[in-house]
């Protein structure tokens, strides 16, 4: 029986609530009180662990009454999840690559590549577009940010820029 | 209020008013970092000068939060969380202008208010606040979590679900007893922890893109052109008159922002929230919340969280 989507966000909150749970076992204890730093996120992650399931639990009840039911699915265009997935890659690989690359090529690549992602550049125009709005946005966050602001952006390891 | 009311001292206070507008309505620029950019012009003035274009950042910035709150979703400033939940469906609706401003007066009177508590209380809630000891802050704290019972809407578990994972974002990092790193995996940049403003701006942009980025496919631009038209015109007496035919839930919301400011390292994003929970509860903020009818107009519905704000 496929999940709905607060099936699936139970199941994902309950594999971070065990992975971390079972790291919990690896905190050192505490020498002189009886609670050491293990103690809170125990708690915290066994609460999260037991909502999880619960929402798990109405999820799987709620598809059985609707499979009862026979009910007519929602009308509407079904969502894009290759593109919020698309997205999301994007934004961890922006992340990734803000060390090495520095502050200004990342963002540029990041800002092109998202660009690129939602909407594919139908012609010359719009590719000349993007580049542009991409190198906009990250000159200009960089003069406001490094120069007016005085908040220092990460410089590439690799590029040094 | 003799000395305040010459141009000398009005014009930087307008300075730098605007100024924290500008700065609070950026999300990922706080009041804090607004009023340092803003310091060095301020060397130059003399100190009256320069601690009205001080306060003019402050204030306006807690007003600029709730600007982009409002408009996109996105709070400028912790403070300004709760102006998403009433604010940006109104803009949503088509009443932007109404939203916006009634954020705007709110924070004008809430500030007044606060403004003359300041003045006349000061002495009293400095000696409550410095006789707030660790009991007192637990209690703050499981109070301030209780809120979350009051803003699950129709799902229990969801609501319940979400306070549990914004706990575990707190726990990564070094334990505040023994300084022991927990769940950093190694990795570096996680030794500190989370930043409570860098996982803010996430979670609400990311609430905010991730849903338009789903629906892609059925984005028609001509008609999100015409059922968006985006228009700030409003009548200011309308708007306030809104405001002022709530006494109970102003003066409320004002009285909770003053204590929970008064406490040191609690400030306007617990406050702001504590202040929308009670103004929901309260028996006008019920009637306000659901739709009477398909008819039922809302412009006799003022929004519960803009005026939070009154804080």
């Amino acid at each position: 029986m496929m999940l709905s989507r607060d099936g699936v966000s139970g199941l994902v909150c309950l594999a971070i609530s065990v992975i971390l749970l079972t790291q919990t076992f690896g905190l050192p204890p505490a020498a002189i009180v009886p609670i050491g730093p293990a103690f809170y996120p125990r708690v915290v992650l066994s609460i999260l662990m037991l909502l999880s399931v619960i929402l798990i639990a109405l999820d799987v009840r709620a598809m059985r009454t609707a499979a009862a039911s026979a009910a007519a699915p929602a009308a509407g265009p079904p969502p894009n999840y290759r593109l919020v997935l698309a997205t999301f890659i994007e934004f961890g690989l922006y992340i990734l690559l803000l060390p090495p690359l520095g502050f200004r090529i990342a963002t540029f690549l990041f800002v092109l590549s998202l660009q690129v992602t939602l909407e594919w550049p139908r012609s010359t125009k719009h590719w000349v577009l993007a580049v542009l709005v991409a190198a906009a946005t990250s000159l200009i966050c960089f003069l406001i940010f490094q120069d007016y602001l005085s908040v220092l952006l990460p410089r590439g390891t690799w590029s040094n820029m | 209020m003799g000395t305040v009311l010459h141009l000398q001292y009005l014009v930087p206070l307008l300075v730098g008013t605007i100024a924290g507008v500008i700065g609070g309505a950026l999300p990922g620029v706080t009041i804090t970092m607004t009023v340092i950019v803003v310091l060095p012009f301020t060397f130059g003035l003399d100190p009256l000068q320069g601690l009205a274009a001080m306060i003019g950042v402050y204030v306006g910035g807690s007003a600029g939060g709730s600007i982009t709150a409002s408009l996109i979703g996105i709070p400028g400033t912790p403070s300004a969380v709760a102006t998403t939940f009433d604010g940006f469906p109104m803009t949503k609706k088509g009443e932007a202008g109404r939203s916006v401003w009634v954020g705007v007066w709110s924070a004008f009177i809430g500030g007044a208010l606060g403004g003359l508590c300041l003045i006349e209380l000061t002495g009293p809630f400095a000696s409550l606040a410095l006789a707030f000891g660790p009991w007192e802050f637990f209690s703050l704290f499981v109070f301030a979590l209780s809120m979350v019972a009051g803003l699950v809407g129709r799902s229990v578990t969801k609501g319940l679900l979400s306070g549990a994972i914004g706990l575990t974002v707190t726990i990564v990092g070094p334990d505040p007893i023994l300084g022991v790193q927990r769940f950093t995996m190694g990795i570096h940049p996680l030794e500190g922890g989370f930043d409570f403003l860098p996982v803010l701006i996430g979670i609400f942009a990311f609430a905010q893109l991730m849903p338009d980025v789903e629906q892609l496919n059925a984005y028609d631009p001509t008609k999100a052109a015409a059922a968006t038209k985006l228009s700030l015109k409003v009548s200011h007496l309308s708007v306030f008159w809104d405001i002022l035919c709530r006494p109970f839930i102003l003066l409320w919301c004002t009285f909770i922002g003053i204590v929970i400011g008064v406490l040191p390292a609690i400030g306007g994003s617990a406050a702001n929230i504590m202040a929308y929970d009670q103004a929901r509860n309260s028996p006008s903020g019920r009637r306000n919340s659901a739709p009477v009818s398909p008819k039922a107009s809302w412009r006799r519905n003022p929004p519960i969280a803009p005026m939070s704000l009154g804080h």
